[in-house]
Order: structure tokens, then sequence, then C-alpha cells
């Protein structure tokens, strides 16, 4: 589309001008008859200004447009939107171009012409396709009547949408509906044309807020059933789409799947899942909407397990319904736990999608605080939650999260994701030990040392299910730097962005974790993950919180039992755990530990400090009761 | 009879003198630079496109409508003059 517009000084001294000629031509008399032909060449003249030109001048002067384009240029502006309304492309020829109002030269419609334009529209397209009218130009007309209509739809949502349910109500979400599938149909026979027709676009947003009528969404629903050209449109104007809809229209899709509803339609169940799949990806804008849906048993097991569902797809849903959403609230944490708790028998009769194994290991950022504790090998796992834990979910038993956790650690990218989480969580479980012992300075330091096992130990017992869940075959390389990867800046980041996107006020995509830990170690995939060594990753994170704790808190030193251990000692070890921290390099990062280890292994005292810990913290979980060998 | 013919002439010169008048007050009058208010860098639109042809189009009008009256004018100034010859004519037909 061109680029419309006025300049409204402009347009002032046309207004003028014009008046003055019509004045100048009424003035004009002749009563010869051979004046007769030029006068009626000035009442046409007249007529042309009175009846074309005024009425035009004075539909810009008074409308909306004069104020509003200006205030919805500049918010458009703001968000990029201003795609074919740039100012800078206006020929200007003596007027500053930013004094132009920009428009699309529909401004003195009204809404009501605009939707019964949109509406002629639509049909003059679809009698176009059906062999009627020119397509072209049908598509052009209906290009920029649907333009129009989503550009006041966007700045006036609420009425614009009344308007348009009132006008065109059932049958006109009938006529968008028809005329997606033919301009998809249109796009898909022209080879010159790429992507999706902006028309297209603009009806499936204009479509959105009808979904407010049950009927509407009826209609859609249905067709996601029978069709595969709206699907994509959702997920490309999802900023438009009330998430409870999509909710509704996500899980009537999957059972009407479940239910073998396709076998009536012309589309396959692959055709189907695509449509699933870019359902999914517009949920993933909204945790609680995410949450919703995999509350939904039927939804749950599909989404899950679906091997035709993109990977990508599936974690971002998982990611932000089961990682995202549960810190919102309690009742949000025991839907959370739910979900969790079907995943659980869902991952011993099935095997999971890919994109479902590392969602759920990005999920453990949020589950681990609460399932590590429960961890008992002896009796089911019962999580409680809420402000005074008085509620509870029974998760499962111990080997029931071993097969859960052995689907998890069959993919390298949830392996790195879960490597990443745990070293995440111990971060955060020892993060208030120095205020803790500073407040009981006067304890022993064996108990003060219990306390920092203590914390260590929820950890390990993570540590010990993830050992315990691992096939014999699988080796842990991936998950074991994902502790390394876990003190990267950008995870940390990622990981402060989930806490402070509970509720998020902008519906933006969080960035799924796999991409985020195999970016934070600069790999195209997992498999490129170098071998450091099965232990050392492990090694360096636990060193950096039982060495780091004394070395960064001297006041807690003395209550630790490590008065007497020289301050040189602590500079040098102070020294290459900041290094230690500011080094992406693996194989640097290596050999400051070795050398930290062997600064601690130096001095007695430390040396103590170090095994004790080892031994309380570290092996704590693997040195209790075994799970049955059955369990493996 | 030459009273009435000499006032028919003055008559007709006194007709193309008002129409030629009338031309330079079509070719004059403000709408016939209208346009020039009415540029692109006023405003774009189809809208603005009809509104300037349509002007185009009235002007083009008037302007043959000056030229016709000129026409006409210069046919009236023949006549005045064709009887103002006839009646000279006739005058020295008398005289001889």
């Amino acid at each position: 589309m061109s680029v419309y517009g006025y300049d409204p000084a402009r347009v002032e001294i046309l207004h003028r001008r014009t008046r003055e000629a019509l004045v100048a031509l009424d003035a004009i008399r002749s009563e010869d008859p051979a004046a007769a032909d030029a006068m009626r060449a000035i009442a046409l003249a007249r007529d042309t200004l009175e009846r074309g030109w005024l009425p035009f001048i004075g539909a810009i002067r008074t409308s909306t447009a004069m104020t509003a384009w200006r205030t919805a240029l500049g918010a458009d502006a703001s968000r990029g939107l201003v795609s074919n309304r740039v100012i800078a492309n206006i020929p200007s020829r003596g007027s500053p171009a930013t004094s132009w109002i920009v428009t699309n030269g529909l401004d003195d419609l009204t809404d009501t012409e605009v939707v019964d334009r949109l509406d002629d529209s639509i049909e003059r397209f679809r009698a176009a396709v059906a062999g009627g009218d020119d397509l072209d130009h049908a598509e052009r007309r209906l290009a920029v009547f649907a333009d129009e209509a989503v550009r006041r739809a966007r700045h006036d949502r609420g009425q614009f949408a009344s308007l348009m349910q009132q006008h065109l109500g059932d049958r006109g979400a009938i006529a968008i509906l028809g005329a997606i599938d033919a301009l998809d149909a249109s796009s898909r026979r022209d080879p010159r044309r790429h992507g999706i027709p902006p028309a297209a676009l603009d009806l499936a947003e204009l479509l959105a807020p009808l979904g407010a009528v049950a009927s509407v969404v009826e209609l859609i629903g249905a067709h996601l059933r029978s069709s595969t050209s709206l699907a994509p449109l959702i997920t490309a104007t999802s900023q438009a789409w009330d998430p409870t809809v999509l909710v509704g229209l996500t899980t009537g899709l999957i059972r009407a799947i479940d239910e073998r509803h396709y076998l009536m339609t012309m589309v396959t169940p692959i055709e189907l899942a695509g449509n699933v799949d870019a359902l999914s990806r517009a949920l993933a804008h909204d945790p609680a909407a995410s949450l919703a849906v995999l509350g939904d048993d039927v939804a749950l097991d599909y989404i899950a397990t679906n091997i035709y569902l993109a990977a990508p797809s599936v974690e971002a849903v998982i990611t932000a319904g089961l990682l995202n959403a549960p810190r919102a609230s309690g009742a949000a944490m025991r839907d959370g736990l739910d979900a969790l708790s079907r995943l659980v028998v869902i991952s011993d009769d099935d095997l999971l999608n890919d994109g479902t194994k590392r969602g759920l290991a990005a999920a453990m950022l949020t589950f681990f605080p609460v399932l590590a504790p429960q961890l008992d090998v002896r009796i089911p796992v019962v999580v409680p939650y809420g402000t005074d834990s008085d509620h509870t979910v029974e998760i499962g038993d111990y080997c029931d999260l071993q097969r859960l956790f052995g689907q998890i650690l069959a993919d390298d990218a949830a392996q790195l994701v879960l490597g990443a989480m745990t070293e995440r969580y111990r971060v955060a479980e020892t993060a208030g030990l120095a205020t803790t012992i500073a407040a009981h300075r006067g304890d022993e330091a064996g108990e003060q040392r219990a306390r920092i096992a203590a914390a260590l130990a929820d950890v390990s017992a993570i540590g010990a299910l993830v050992l315990r869940s691992r096939a014999a075959r699988t080796s842990l390389a991936a998950y074991e730097h994902g502790f390394v990867v876990g003190r990267a800046k950008s995870v940390i980041s990622w990981a402060a962005a989930i806490g402070s996107a509970v509720v998020p006020s902008a519906r933006a995509a969080i960035p799924i974790a796999s991409e985020v830990v195999t970016t934070a170690l600069d790999l195209t995939r997992p498999a490129q993950v170098r071998n450091l060594g099965a232990d050392a990753a492990s090694a360096i994170g636990f060193t950096v919180t039982v060495v780091g704790l004394p070395t960064s808190t001297p006041r807690i030193r003395g209550a630790l039992g490590l008065g007497s251990v020289p301050a040189a000692t602590w500079q040098r070890l102070d020294d290459l755990l900041e290094e230690l921290a500011d080094t992406d390099d693996h194989e640097r990062r290596l050999a400051i530990h070795s050398t930290i280890v062997a600064i601690a292994a130096a001095d007695p005292d430390l040396d103590l400090f170090v095994t004790q810990l080892e031994t309380l913290g570290g092996d704590a979980a693997n040195a209790g009761p075994q799970p049955p060998a059955s369990c493996s | 009879m030459t009273v009435t013919t000499n006032q028919h002439a003055s008559t007709l010169r006194a007709r193309a003198t008002q129409l030629r008048a009338l031309a330079v007050e079509l070719e004059r009058t403000p709408a016939m630079a209208l346009e020039r208010f009415a540029g692109t860098d006023t405003w774009r639109s189809p809208r603005a496109d009809v509104c300037a042809h349509e002007l185009i189009a009235d002007q083009t009008r008037i302007l043959h409508a000056a030229d016709d009256l000129r026409w006409t004018a210069l046919r009236l100034e023949r006549c005045a003059t064709d009887l103002e010859c006839e009646l000279a004519r006739l005058r020295a037909l008398e005289a001889s």
C-alpha cells in the first residue's frame, strides 16, 4: 500500500482557498446567451468544489484522524508497527515531513462503514476465488479494508469488536474463516508468494476479539479440526487472542483428535498435530494458560507424548506451564504438581516427546525446592504446598520418579538443562547460609558445619535421584556440563527472568531453557559437548559452595572452626574463586579448581572442613537405604 | 433603418467586449489556480487524486469555454463590422 496522508496546516489553507474559489465562481454572472456554455462550465466547477472538495476537506478537518491518528502513529512507531506509514517516504515541498498526518485515505469512513466495506470485500474476494471477479483486485481490496479494520480495532479494541459482532455476527466469522482458507489456498497456488498473506493475518487478528462470543469460538474450534490455515495465523497473532479462548480451542482440538473426529474431515492426524503445535506456541506466551491446558489430562497426555509435535513448541508450553505458572500462587503450585504427578504416570507407559523432557528439566527449578526434602526411597513422595504447607500432592513413589528422570536423562539437551537447574538450586539453597551461621555464632563448629551439610543434603538427594535414574548406558556428561552452565551469566539472568515472570505484565515469550544453556556453552547442539571428566564439573560446584562460603564471609570463619587458616590462604582462595566465576574457559576452570583443592588440602583445618562436608552433605543421600533393584 | 443598424452593431461590439471580459474573468477565477494548494504536499490519497482529476476536468472545461467566448466575441465583432460596412455601402448608394 502506498503512503497516504495530509498536512493539517496545508489542508486548512486549501479549505480557505476552496471557499474563496466558490465565492468567486458564484460572483461570475452573464445573461448573454453566448455565455451559456461558459456558465455551465462554471456551475460544474462549482459543483465539484461544493459537493466533492469541501465535504472531503471537512471530513479531514473534523475527523478524529486529525488527532487520533497522530497519537496512534506515535504508539505504533514505538512498537515498530509503522510498516506502511513511513513519514520519511512522503515527498515534502517546503513542508516539514513531521507535520503530516499519515493515513490510508479512509479516515472519513465511520467504523460502521469500514465494517460494512470489509464485509463486502470478503464476499467479493470469496466470489472472485470461486471464479467471479478479478482475484488480484479483490484481494487488494480485501487487504485495504482488513488493514484499516485491524488498525481501528487495535486502537479501540472493545468498541470496534463489539461493532463487528453486531454487524457481522456468526455469519461474519464464517465469512472470515472462509476467506482465510481461500487466501491460504491462493497463496499456496502462487509460487511467487512467500509466507502468510498479510490480509490473512489481519483477518485472524479481527477474528480474535469475536472469540468473546461462545458460538464464534465453536465455529473457530470446528475450523481448527478441519483446516490447517488458521492455526499458524493464531500463533502469529497470539497477542490478540484471549488466553482463555486459546485454552478452550487447544483442549477442544486435542479432545477431538483423541476421539478420532478427524476421520470425518479431509485433514490427517499429522496435520492436526501441526495445528496443536501452532496453538502450543501461541499458548507459551501465557504461563497461566499453558498450565490450564496441561491441567487437562487428555491434553497433557497428547502434548507430552505426541511425536508429531515439534520439540521446541512442546518445551515452550511445558516450561511456561510448569516452570513459570506454579510460582504465581498456591493453587497454581497445586495444579503444577498435579501435572507433574500425571507426567510421572505417563512416563511409565509412554515415551515422552524430547520437548517434554527439556521443559520438565527446566521446571525442576520450581519443583526441586518442594520435591528434594521429600525424596525417600522407602515411602511415596508426597509434596506439601501452600503458604503453611497444609495441602499435599502425591507425586508417586521413588521408583516412579526414577523412570521420569530416566526419560529426561535420555535426551542430552534435557540433561544439560537439568544440570544447570541443579546448580541453580544448589546456589539458591546455600545462599542464606552465611547469615544463618553468623546468627548462631556461639554454636559449636560441628553444628555449624552440620547446617551447611543439611543445606547441601537436599541438593545431594537430587544428585542421588539423577544417578539412580540413569540407564546403564546413559552418559551423564551433558548433565555434568550443565553444572558449569548453571553458573554462566546468561543462565543466571534467565533464571532471574523466570523469577520475575510469575505474572508477566507483557505477554512476551520467555526463551526456552535448552536454547539458553546450549548458547551458554557456545554450542550448536548438545552432542558437541566436550568431555571434561565425569565428576569434574560437579566437583567444581561443590567446592565453590563449600570453600566459597568462609572465603567470601570472614565473620563466619571462626564459627566454622577455620579461624587459624592464614589470611594469605583466604586471599589466594578469594582471587581464584573470583577468576573461576569470571572465566567461561572450561579447561581454565578445571585448572583453577585443582589449585583450590590443593590449597584446601594443604591446610589441616580446611582439609578437614571440606572432607567432612563431602561426607555429610555430598554423599549423605547415597549412603542411606537404596531403592529396589526392580526400579532401574 | 440606419440608426437601427448602427445600434445593432454597437450592441454586438458591446457583447463581444463583455464576452472577452467574461473569458478573462473565467481564466483568472481562483478555482483555476486551486491545484497549487492541493498538491501531494497537502494531501495524498485515492480520494485526493479523484478531487484533483475532477478539478483538472473543470479547469479544462472553463478554459475551453473562455476560448469559445473569445471566438464568439470575434464573430460578433465581425458581424458588427459587416453591418457597419453594409450601412456605409447603403449610405454611399443613397448619396450617389
